[in-house]
């Protein structure tokens, strides 16, 4: 009788483990499929902020052309508005701070394309905060016109430039 | 006898054993439903704020917008550096937002006007909800117009913000709760009044604000004084500086005093405006020396002097910015008029 108890003990435990080993690989088989989902979900956020991250570059009040108070030319950046906020968030960690709110870890970057001008820059970095470990990147180019004011000739001011937004995770 | 006791014993462990192991399943799948239910819940709250997040950029981008959303029906947090959904917080950025502390509703909608001191800085984002209720009393006809014109009243129902105009002082007190999760009472150069209908209603479910000014257009509004419900009155509603009055900078900073709810929420918008006010002065100030350093005309002068003024004033408050800006707004539209006059590149 005492060996039968013993028996059906052994039986319950047997099925007792038997149970969470099914539970356990359960778990381990949808936390593999969750990581893979998490990955994927990190990239789509990504890309997300790469959207965001242009957005707020190209429309960015401080370096757009305007004609009037608040008439802004779309997609056109005033090359001399360009260069100071570069000099300005390069020499005021405050201003620096407060970009970095929009940006966060980005590097925007203004290209003359054609024609180009050969007494200023080819490229201009106008923001750069890369992380000290870039785990994934993803860079997006808008076409912009860039306008340089200081070019009496309305036609002539204008030349075709790409600005360059990259964002890392 | 013994066998029968010792069966007696074996039952009564089999079931003690059941019972152990049962109440240690249940709480093994208990756990993971409740962990499910805050993830979900979580990535809900990330999905929603994510997709604010590029609503808010898609709309901050353009001037003289007006959008009515279509959301969940979650709660949502504004605060003036985030907005948080299901404890998710989400980073505004540079964003600047004037909203009530929490949107409820189907429903959201979401303004932006430019922000111009006389260049423009920024646009300024509102958000609200049909929920909420507005009641503007005692505005001035020239007011009242601006306001038609502005917002978005005459809409399909349940799409417009929900906005009355009193006229008259003394029906104030008549005023009915109707059950908006919040009422805005917006009063023109007279005091406010709590009514009577609203004693008993939560204090965060009411609060108000005084603009005072000259009121020949909607840009000689000069400050706003905030206030809150304690009790059956209203009281001074004070900001993080401890102040309740603060300055209206032109028509997008009135309509940020009208839509935020608390005096906090004002001031914090308003000190993220004059920070980017300074740093687009700044900006303003290096292209000009630049541009007359390159072109070398000396009738193509700026008003440089109306930029350093507005730049030293951001540290002192948002009274001494509005002093510079009033001060130097003629000299700078005058300096952009003369530049286009003598072909020079303009200032801004």
């Amino acid at each position: 009788m005492n060996h039968k108890a013993q028996i059906k003990m052994g039986e319950t435990l047997g099925v007792l483990i038997v149970f969470f080993l099914i539970v356990g690989i359960s778990i381990g088989f949808y936390t593999m499929i969750q990581k893979d989902s998490i990955k994927t979900r990190a990239r789509e956020q990504l890309e997300k902020e790469t959207i965001r991250i242009a957005l707020k570059a190209a429309h960015l009040q401080e370096i757009t052309c305007t004609q009037d108070r608040d008439i802004e030319e779309v997609n056109c950046i005033d090359w001399y508005k360009a260069t100071s906020f570069k000099q300005v968030i390069e020499s005021d960690q405050q201003a620096f701070l407060f970009y970095e709110a929009d940006f966060r870890s980005s590097k925007i970057t203004l290209q003359q394309v054609y024609p180009v001008d050969p007494a200023l820059p080819l490229t201009l970095d106008l923001y750069s905060n890369p992380p000290k470990h870039v785990a994934n990147r993803i860079q997006t180019a808008i076409p912009v016109v860039i306008r340089d004011p200081t070019i009496a000739n309305a036609l002539q001011q204008k030349s075709i430039g790409l600005l360059f937004v990259e964002v890392y995770s | 006898m013994l066998h029968q006791k010792k069966g007696a014993v074996e039952i009564q462990f089999n079931w003690i054993f059941i019972l152990i192991i049962g109440a240690l399943i249940l709480t093994f799948f208990f756990a993971i439903a409740q962990k499910q239910k805050q993830l979900s819940e979580r990535r809900l709250g990330a999905d929603i704020s994510s997709e604010l997040d590029l609503l808010f950029t898609g709309q901050g981008v353009s001037s003289n917008t007006i959008s009515v959303m279509n959301i969940p029906n979650v709660p949502i947090r504004v605060s003036c550096d985030d907005y948080t959904i299901f404890n998710v917080p989400r980073r505004l950025g540079n964003t600047i937002i004037f909203s009530p502390q929490e949107i409820t509703g189907k429903k959201m909608i979401g303004m932006t006007l430019p922000w111009t001191v006389p260049f423009k800085v920024t646009n300024f984002f509102y958000l609200t909800t049909p929920r909420i209720r507005y009641i503007i009393i005692n505005a001035p006809d020239v007011v009242q117009e601006e306001l038609t014109a502005t917002l978005p009243l005459n809409r399909a129902v349940g799409e417009g913000m929900s906005v009355e105009f009193v006229n008259d002082t003394s029906l104030v007190s008549s005023i009915l709760y109707q059950n908006n999760p919040h009422t805005r009472l917006i009063f023109f150069n007279t005091d406010p009044e709590l009514p009577s209908d609203f004693e008993s209603v939560k204090a965060r479910g009411i609060s108000a604000v005084v603009l005072q000014g000259g009121f020949t257009d909607f840009d000689d509004i000069s400050e706003a004084h905030f206030y809150r419900k304690e009790g059956n009155a209203f009281v001074d509603d004070q900001g993080a500086d401890g102040n309740a009055v603060y300055a209206i900078i032109g028509k997008a900073s009135a309509l940020g005093a009208m839509i935020t709810s608390t005096a906090e929420g004002y001031e914090c918008s308003m000190a993220k405006a004059t920070h980017r006010l300074k740093n687009v002065a700044e900006i303003y100030r290096g292209r000009s020396d630049a541009i007359f350093t390159a072109i070398h005309r000396n009738e193509c002068g700026f008003a440089v002097s109306a930029l350093d003024a507005i730049i030293s004033a951001e540290s002192q408050g948002l009274s001494q910015v509005k002093t510079a800006i009033d001060a130097g707004q003629s000299s700078l539209e005058s300096s952009n008029r003369n530049a286009l006059r003598l072909s020079c590149p303009t200032l801004y």
